[in-house]
């Protein structure tokens, strides 16, 4: 698995965090008196990946580890669909045809558009 | 009231709405170039204020805001706000310098100019955009419908010219094609440039059209300008409100957040530099 997949799910109040094997990821948490053992910071890394591919499966033996037991497959097949909806369709006719169109049409009006004020400043335009 | 008293009202409402909504993200995010983005679109949105106003009555200084504001200085801090999205190196600094200093300067030579404006020329019956310059008849050109015309002497010459706001030669006019030429680099070619990145790579359809609508409104503008100077000023304000619409409605679909936005973002960047 990508470790930038675990990148993401460093939350506030975690220290660091250790691939230890494919499929677990052990967090080292900040204690805090005040609102638990992981306090909100746990919440939220659970409520982030709060869906089937992440589920906490034990506590350190000092209260200060947790493991993160992930579902590589569902991890990845989330991460495929989210990669599709951030590519340009294939055999798209307005990313094939009209946006290279617009492009080169929007170039070359621009170059023109900057010889005119340049004939300006040279004075060929009278103004 | 005519349609060219009303587009600018119309362009002067996107355009603050526009403003306000950059003005928030950079607070949001500190970001140098909504910065400029958002002192451009507040120029743009001045200068589109003003013509609303000319539409329906004379003030010297309401035209100052035009003339500085919309038609001199607000493509080029558009313009360099896209050049501080895509290059981050210390030149462009120096370039933010240069723009003030630029600007300044074009404010400073705005304010030599008022005691000069040709004050009795003024008409609400036609848009500003086609009434503010003096100029010259070529050999064999008449002069438009109820234009007043003057004889004198331009550059050593004996010269027919319609009469318009700032007189003939006025230096603050020879300031804007170096402000309009940048503004229409970088905010045309940067928008340009940046959709062909996205498209090339395949990645993020949302930025390459947030781009092309972007370049599209800045050109519409600039077209309209052009226009304008070749003594067709009606459609100027035409072109400001697609301007203002187009590239509102770019920015938008750009900031739209998308699935791992961040990497690729960063990998398009990385690529540019």
């Amino acid at each position: 698995m990508k470790r930038g997949v675990f990148e993401r799910v460093i939350a506030p109040g975690f220290k660091d965090e250790r691939k230890v094997k494919q499929h677990v990821m052990i967090i080292h948490a900040i204690h805090d008196k005040h609102h638990g053992i992981f306090g909100g910071s746990l919440k939220f890394l659970i409520k982030t990946y709060a869906n089937s591919c992440c589920y906490l499966t034990q506590n350190g033996d000092n209260g200060n580890y947790i493991h993160l037991n992930f579902d590589c497959e569902e991890l990845m097949s989330q991460q495929n669909r989210a990669n599709n909806k951030s590519h340009i369709p294939s055999n798209s006719i307005l990313f094939e045809k009209i946006v290279p169109a617009a492009l080169i049409g929007m170039g070359i009006v621009t170059l023109g558009l900057i010889l005119f004020a340049a004939g300006v400043l040279l004075g060929i335009v009278q103004f | 009231m005519s349609i060219n008293q009303i587009l600018p009202f119309i362009s002067t409402a996107v355009m603050l709405w526009f403003t306000v909504d950059v003005f928030q993200r950079y607070f949001v995010r500190r970001n140098p170039a909504f910065l400029y983005w958002g002192i451009g679109l507040a120029m743009f949105g001045a200068g589109s204020f003003a013509e609303a106003y000319l539409s329906l009555a004379w003030n010297r200084w309401i035209f100052f805001v035009w003339y500085l504001f919309g038609a001199a200085l607000n493509a080029a801090w558009l313009g360099h706000g896209t050049l501080n999205l895509l290059v981050r190196k210390k030149w462009v600094n120096v370039v933010t310098g240069l723009l003030i200093m630029g600007s300044l300067f074009a404010g400073y030579l705005m304010l030599q100019a008022m005691p000069k404006l040709d004050e009795t020329v003024f008409t609400t019956s036609k848009p500003v955009s086609e009434q503010y310059g003096t100029k010259v008849l070529e050999t064999g050109e008449s002069a438009p419908a109820n234009a007043q015309t003057i004889t004198t002497t331009y550059r050593g010459e004996e010269v027919t010219a319609v009469r318009g706001l700032l007189p003939l030669g006025t230096p603050v006019r020879l300031t804007t094609p170096f402000f309009n030429i940048y503004g229409l680099l970088t905010l045309v070619g940067g928008a340009i440039w940046s959709a062909y990145l996205f498209w090339r790579k395949r990645v993020m359809p949302n930025r390459v059209i947030a781009n092309v609508l972007i370049a599209a409104g800045a050109l519409s503008i600039g077209f309209a300008s052009t226009l304008t100077r070749l003594g067709y000023g009606q459609f100027l304000y035409l072109g400001e409100l697609l301007a203002a619409i187009l590239m509102f409605i770019g920015f938008r679909v750009a900031a739209r957040p998308q699935p791992d936005e961040g990497i690729v973002q960063n990998t398009i960047l990385a690529s540019a530099d």
